[in-house]
């Protein structure tokens, strides 16, 4: 039992470290300010945590994490919109003014670049986030397929339009 | 950019790590996360289930303190569907909780659509799982406790407008914050708008499921009415043993009843508990406040003789020099009386309800003129139902000396003798005498016979139930021909005394289309009723204080059982000197509510009065304990430690109310 219990706690501070730049990737994706991308951080850890019994048994364990991190990214961003929808319900001015500050989703380290890559991600859909985070990860159409559970024939229509759309955003985003 | 260089600059972003997971620190602080997130879980769930628990509570509470059967039904009815509804909730929710972290995101979107829709789906229906099992047990319950008509609609009119706005707030969730969730989820999974599903609320649906709702509710009704049958005879000898012998309301009870199949008696106990001669048909009791249909009959007859006229003012009868109440210029006419809507009060002031034995004794035709001369009326002649005694005895009395006779007498002549009721009397012959069974109070002990000779006309004859048979049978029947228009005439609705409940001439007709009235005397307890349209007529009589009403009624109307009846206790007046009640005089307020009561002192006497309602006089059983004769109320005055007065509870109806002093 102990010894289990110790490869439990080694293997997921093994997989976690490794992977600690794609999570944060993802938040950054999903979460748009400082504060909420620490919270979906320790959430996906979370997450992670609970989900490490059916990564021994998950057929495809490349794309296992991305599943996980992604799921509790998108169903994180509808959670914190019912509470934000809750703590709004007077129409203060305070309260809009703070949420129109959240939508400043680069951080001051970005190279312009990068920071209308951002912004123009942030004006996807949830869906189209997933895919384009996978995209820019570089994973196979094949791998993009098993995380989003569609084709990959679809991947590569999909993919087809959501570049085109951010190639838009990202022109109107750029100076 | 091309591909290749988006994909280079997303390696290459700068990004603020957060430092390396170690095994002491980091992972510490996320289970401990882990379990502050369960349980918080857990008391969402809690914080949901606990207006439920409340609810249980309060009913369990409820149901020990209310021993009658539809309320019991009722609790029992609220509290499984308070466990039910929560128990619902829950179960949906932990079957929508079950995630499957590592599923692709259409899957994972496609679990979360399924949330969402099981969501609508249960606030959508709302209704049905919810506000019909929870307000349909407490509406039992209501029913139980209060079988007030006015109470009755106006409850379930309230039910109806709360069980709708809890309707409205979950389709109002519905509409503002799940149908937009849903659609975003929609158009994430990429279903095109045509085949999504869509909630919209189809108003013959609900014009259809109204309609059942209250047709089945009718049905419902009907059955339950229809399904009553008329109790058998054999049910009748269960009902006294259980009021004889289980519930031990009297030493003895006798009940007659009179239908088609014909007259019978059924009598169960002794003149005392246990002993002396058993009880029968032929066994004479006071019959208290029956008397006074006697006392109205005879105005009819009076009327019809063309003796005496409904309008005639009770000066026109009463001596010359003495003046009678007037208001607005109206005075007090005999049918006001017979009708209960004289103004005047139930019991004249100068009455001294200190002789408890057999207050009405010493009243004297000179302290009556006494009051008459002096009262002023409080309120409309003709305008309001309340039940007077000092009303109905000035009409026997006033009748009396027109007929030149007493009350008695003139009862005997114009009622008895053509009825052939020859055991309805106020004085007794010897013979009756020893049929005549002693009286009891509700602690059992033997009291005295009440006289009511000034005001015999509210209580004063005492009968068998044989006689009152005969009595009911001219009622049903209307045989005799020299009685029969008076007896019809007397039955007719002259004024309303409740919401659908009227009053003949002193009759009560009641809002089911029975006929009735009860009486109490310091050691008898009577009811007489009856049903034209079921043709059938009972009596109860018994040799205690305790009421019987309830045994009357629910032999006349089928649907009815008999209450659990616990009898009151009895209450030792005690010797206290009236200047403490100085301390308890004030206003008080009752919690939640905009009832207050008013103590206050008169001379040696402590009234309460609640708010319009009419004063009552307690008596005290000691310095701090006070009861009430003409209900079955005691009030508790409470002290704090510096002896001031804070509050007074108030024991009644098995509820112990905590009243706030408010006022000097």
């Amino acid at each position: 039992m102990k010894t289990e219990f110790q490869d439990g706690n080694q293997g997921f501070l093994a997989l976690v470290n490794e992977n600690r730049p794609r999570i944060l990737k993802i938040c950054r994706v999903y979460a748009w300010n400082r504060e909420d991308q620490d919270d979906l951080y320790q959430e996906i850890l979370i997450q992670i945590w609970r989900s490490l019994p059916s990564l021994k048994e998950a057929a495809h364990a490349d794309t296992w994490l991305y599943r996980v991190a992604l799921n509790t990214a998108i169903s994180f961003l509808r959670k914190r919109a019912a509470r934000k929808a809750a703590s709004t319900l007077s129409f203060d001015h305070e309260q809009l003014s703070r949420v129109a500050d959240e939508h400043q989703v680069a951080s001051q380290e970005d190279s312009p670049q990068l920071a209308a890559l951002y912004e123009s991600i942030a004006k996807l859909d949830e869906v189209e986030k997933a895919l384009i985070t996978l995209f820019l990860e570089d994973l196979s159409y094949e791998q993009m397929a098993e995380v989003l559970g569609i084709s990959p024939s679809h991947v590569g229509v999909m993919l087809h339009r959501v570049k085109k759309k951010l190639a838009m955003l990202t022109q109107e985003v750029l100076p | 950019m091309n591909d290749e260089e988006l994909k280079r600059l997303w390696r290459d972003q700068p990004l603020a790590l957060p430092p390396d997971l170690t095994e002491t620190t980091q992972l510490g602080a996320l289970r401990k996360k882990m379990k502050w997130f369960d349980r918080a879980i857990r008391l969402r769930d809690l914080r949901e289930t606990a207006a439920g628990l409340v609810v249980i509570a309060i009913f369990g509470y409820y149901f020990f303190q209310f021993p009658s059967a539809l309320a019991r039904l009722g609790c029992v009815m609220t509290i499984l569907a308070a466990l039910f509804t929560d128990f619902w909730a829950l179960w949906n929710k932990r079957k929508s909780r079950r995630e499957i972290p590592d599923a692709s995101v259409m899957d994972s979107l496609r679990v979360e659509l399924r949330k969402v829709d099981t969501q609508i789906r249960l606030l959508r229906s709302v209704f049905w799982w919810y506000i019909l099992p929870l307000l349909g047990g407490a509406g039992v319950f209501y029913f139980g406790i209060n079988r007030n008509a006015t109470e009755r609609t106006v409850t379930v009119i309230l039910y109806l407008l709360v069980g709708w706005f809890i309707h409205w707030l979950n389709q109002l969730a519905v509409r503002r914050k799940l149908m937009p969730l849903k659609n975003e989820l929609e158009s994430l999974l990429g279903i095109p708008p045509e085949l999504r599903t869509t909630v919209k609320s189809n108003p013959i649906k609900r014009i259809f499921l109204l309609t059942l709702l209250i047709g089945g509710g009718l049905v419902l009704a009907g059955w339950l009415y229809t399904r009553a049958q008329p109790k058998t005879d054999a049910d009748i000898v269960a009902l006294l043993d259980k009021c004889v012998v289980r519930q031990k309301r009297a030493p003895g009870m006798v009940i007659g009843i009179i239908d088609d199949k014909g007259a019978r008696v059924f009598a169960r106990g002794a003149f005392e508990n246990g002993q002396g001669a058993e009880v029968n048909g032929d066994t004479v009791f006071e019959i208290g406040g029956v008397t006074t249909v006697f006392t109205g009959l005879v105005l009819q007859e009076m009327t019809d003789r063309g003796e005496v006229k409904f309008e005639d003012p009770i000066g026109k009868y009463l001596p010359p020099s003495l003046k009678t109440p007037t208001r607005n210029g109206r005075e007090i006419a005999l049918v006001d009386l017979a009708t209960q809507t004289s103004g005047l009060p139930r019991l004249p002031d100068n009455l001294d309800s200190r002789n408890d034995d057999n207050p009405y004794a010493d009243y004297t035709i000179g302290q009556l003129y006494d009051f008459l001369s002096h009262y002023q009326l409080k309120r409309d002649i003709g305008a309001k139902f309340l039940y007077s005694n000092l009303g109905t005895g000035l009409l026997g009395h006033v009748l009396a000396l027109r007929a030149g006779t007493n009350y008695e007498a003139l009862v005997v002549r114009r009622v008895c003798d053509p009825l052939q009721m020859n055991n309805t009397r106020i004085a007794l012959s010897p013979e009756l005498k020893a049929r005549l069974a002693p009286g009891h109070n509700s602690a059992g002990e033997t009291v005295a016979n009440w006289d009511i000779p000034t005001l015999a006309g509210c209580g004063g004859l005492r009968s068998t139930a044989n006689d009152l048979l005969k009595f009911l049978a001219a009622n049903i029947d209307l045989t005799n021909s020299s009685l029969s228009n008076a007896l019809l005439a007397a039955q007719q609705p002259r004024h309303g005394s409740g919401f659908l409940d009227k009053v003949g001439l002193c009759w009560q007709l009641n809002a089911g289309g029975t006929i009735s009235h009860s009486g109490i005397t310091g050691g008898y307890s009577c009811y007489v009723g009856f049903d034209k349209g079921a043709r059938r007529g009972v009596v109860v009589l018994a040799n205690s204080e305790n009421d019987v009403e309830d045994i009357g009624e629910c032999l006349m109307i089928d649907r009815l059982g008999v209450e659990e009846y616990k009898p009151p206790q009895a209450h030792k007046l005690a010797q206290v000197d009236p200047r403490i009640y100085d301390k308890y005089v004030g206003q008080y307020k009752f919690w939640l509510s905009s009832v207050t009561m008013t103590v206050t002192r008169e001379g040696p006497r402590l009234y309460a009065r609640l708010t319009r309602q009419q004063k009552l006089e307690f008596f005290p059983e000691s310095e701090t304990d006070f009861f009430c004769k003409e209900v079955d109320a005691q009030l508790t005055f409470e002290k704090d430690s510096t002896g001031e007065v804070k509050d007074v509870i108030l024991h009644q109806n098995g509820l112990d109310q905590k009243v706030t002093k408010v006022k000097n």
